[in-house]
């Protein structure tokens, strides 16, 4: 080829209108752990993003053909240097690369194709679907709403699981802590919370987030197929992060889902979002701030990490009216070993959150699923967004429980006790019996009140302990086919009245008799 | 531990005191607290650091080919004074063929970037976005 035309081609290209500026550079100084220490990036931010760059040495092909940017999140401004996480294959980082600033604090792009998807910490799609089209950058890191921004928590979310939802309500910007040892189905309650939001009418539903932090990927991988089955998927965004990935995406990952929350919250949505869990969170934050060589303190951890969960967790919130009255409701889950709740964690995120649900192993074992201790569970704002149907039944059975606790001692000598307190011991035997419930098996709100409203009737006294969900299932299977108009009236009305309260009188008497 | 070695011998190169004197003198000092093996590795982290500061009064000017260099000389000299370099000021020149054409100018960490690979990336970038 002519020189002739090769110049020209040149001349071509160097009239491209790139606007040409002076960029700030850094250079990597040091790598490891998926720590790299950078010398320059005079003017960084705290948690801004920075690339690494591949351009040097790398032909156009080569850079026109690559994919994936290597992400970094700056985390330690120092004297002479910056420290940088990399989000990403620490591997693809040498000594001597050039780093470049974004400008941007890190955020995520989401839009509402982000429902129904599997997201990584930084919000890409890994569920080898099509990659989502973000509508607004979402800041991952933000100050929480302030008071005056705020209403108060009066709309209930309704799990579906009646011990919780008659003893220890949540409502809608309320965070409820799930915590208990391994195995005690911490995650089953908040996948099933997940599954009885369809049970929502579909304009008040609020959209799901679970946030895996550090999970088995087969674990997340069978929770999505749960969910799928029970057609939760549909309002459900999965952000996971697994036990394999580098410890700073682990720590992303309870903030983007928030980001992610609060993209919909903004727009006046419910957004229920799920932190599985925040005992791994606190590991993974120990782990990367031990490699940024900050000070550890009690138990290693940080002198930051009450801060982190918190500033995490005052994010979800109930919004004003005059701000759309959307909110975020947070479960997150902690795991105790050994039932120890005064760990340093356990101790800190119960102090963050409004309230606590305690699972035990030992209920567990004892065939009591889901494993609550209902004695030292508690909802501290969700009563003022009970329905005022469940309020009215669910006085009878937090006492009826509590009195069982206290006589529950003396069941062994239960041939020596008088009629009265074997009489309460029964009542309170098939209590616990009524809120048993299988996993992946929620009950809506209007068949909780109906079957509790009967159990606090005495109906169940009339059957064995050990039939007593069989006969609450056959009760509500005669409701559903004949007096279906109870349910729809509570479910409508959310209330107990009169009439209804007569109605399901006479379909308890009914059913009575079909017993006998 | 070592970084605070590291920072004793540079400041004190600062100071003023002999390359030989301060040598002897950080040795007898690892050697009295028992820290002799980090040596080694303190010299090559001062090394590093001195390298990385005498980097920083060096500009970089890189072209695509030797011809390219000469022709973009006044292009060249505008973006080094842009950069803020002093007539002191050492200017290394290298070349780098993936460039294409045009030339990249770097000065105490900030990047003059006036290449046809970076024209061309960018006019790639707003077709494909």
């Amino acid at each position: 080829m002519s020189t002739e035309i090769i110049e020209r081609i040149k001349k071509e290209i160097a009239s491209l209108d790139s606007a040409v500026t002076t960029t700030e550079i850094g250079v990597v100084t040091n790598v490891g752990d998926g720590i790299a220490t950078i010398d320059g990036l005079r003017s960084a931010q705290m948690m801004e993003m920075v690339v690494f760059s591949a351009d040097e040495g790398a032909s156009l092909e080569a850079l026109l053909g690559a994919t994936d940017t290597l992400y970094g999140l700056v985390l330690n401004l120092e004297e002479d240097s910056v420290k940088v996480v990399i989000l990403g294959n620490a591997d693809k980082v040498a000594e001597g690369m050039k780093v470049y600033r974004t400008k941007k604090l890190l955020s995520i792009p989401v839009s509402e194709d982000i429902t129904g998807r599997v997201v990584n910490a930084l919000g890409e799609a890994i569920d080898g679907k099509a990659p989502i089209v973000g509508k607004k950058d979402m800041p991952i890191e933000r100050v929480a709403y302030g008071v005056m921004d705020r209403s108060g928590v009066n709309e209930p979310v309704h799990t579906g699981i009646k011990a919780i939802d008659s003893m220890i309500p949540i409502g809608r910007g309320q965070r409820e802590l799930i915590i208990g040892d391994r195995q005690t189905g911490k995650t089953t309650i908040a996948i099933d919370t997940i599954i009885n939001q369809k049970y929502e009418p579909k304009e008040k539903r609020p959209l799901c987030i679970y946030v895996a932090i550090g999970q088995k990927r087969s674990k997340t991988a069978s929770i999505m197929a749960k969910l799928q089955e029970a057609g939760a998927m549909e309002y459900t965004t999965i952000v996971a992060t697994s036990a394999s990935e580098a410890s700073p995406l682990l720590f992303l990952a309870p903030f983007a889902g928030m980001a992610i929350g609060e993209y919909f919250m903004e727009q006046g949505k419910d957004v229920l979002i799920i932190l599985d869990d925040l005992s791994k969170h606190a590991n993974a934050y120990r782990q990367m701030s031990l490699l940024l060589r900050r000070p550890p303190g009690r138990e290693a951890y940080p002198g930051d990490i009450f801060y982190l969960h918190s500033r995490l967790l005052e994010r979800s919130a109930k919004l004003s009216k005059e701000l759309g009255g959307g909110s975020i409701t947070a479960l997150p889950i902690i795991e105790t070993q050994e039932g120890d709740v005064s760990a340093y964690i356990p101790t800190n995120v119960i102090s963050i959150t409004d309230g606590q649900i305690f699972l035990e192993t030992d209920l567990f074992n004892k065939g009591i699923r889901p494993a609550l201790n209902v004695g030292i569970s508690v909802s501290r704002v969700g009563s003022s967004a009970q329905t005022k149907a469940m309020k009215k039944v669910a006085g009878k059975i937090r006492l009826e429980l509590a009195q069982f606790r206290e006589l529950e001692a003396f069941m062994q000598f239960a041939s020596d006790l008088d009629e009265d307190t074997k009489a309460r011991i029964e009542s309170g035997r098939r209590y616990v019996e009524l809120l048993k419930q299988p996993q992946n098996n929620p009950m809506p709100f209007y068949k909780q009140v109906v079957s509790i409203y009967a159990a606090n009737a005495g109906m169940f006294n009339l059957v064995p302990v050990n039939d007593v969900r069989k006969t609450e299932d056959s009760f509500l299977s005669f409701i559903e086919r004949d007096r279906k108009e109870i349910f729809d009236t509570i479910e409508t009305g959310r209330e107990l009245t009169d009439e209804v309260v007569e109605k399901i009188n006479k379909a308890i008497e009914d059913f009575k008799a079909t017993l006998a | 531990m070592k970084a605070h070695y590291v920072k004793a011998f540079i400041e004190t190169l600062r100071a003023g005191m002999a390359i030989d004197t301060a040598l002897a003198g950080l040795k007898s000092t690892l050697a009295r607290k028992k820290h002799d093996k980090l040596f080694a590795s303190v010299l090559l982290e001062s090394l590093r650091v001195l390298e990385a500061e005498k980097g920083t009064d060096t500009a970089v000017v890189a072209t695509a080919s030797k011809a390219d260099a000469s022709a973009l000389a006044a292009q060249i000299k505008a973006a080094l004074s842009e950069l803020g370099i002093k007539e002191t000021t050492e200017v290394k020149e290298v070349v780098d063929e993936t460039l294409i054409g045009g030339f990249v100018a770097t000065f105490d960490y900030q990047e003059h970037d006036r290449s046809y690979k970076k024209a061309l990336k960018s006019l790639y970038e707003s077709i494909t976005k």
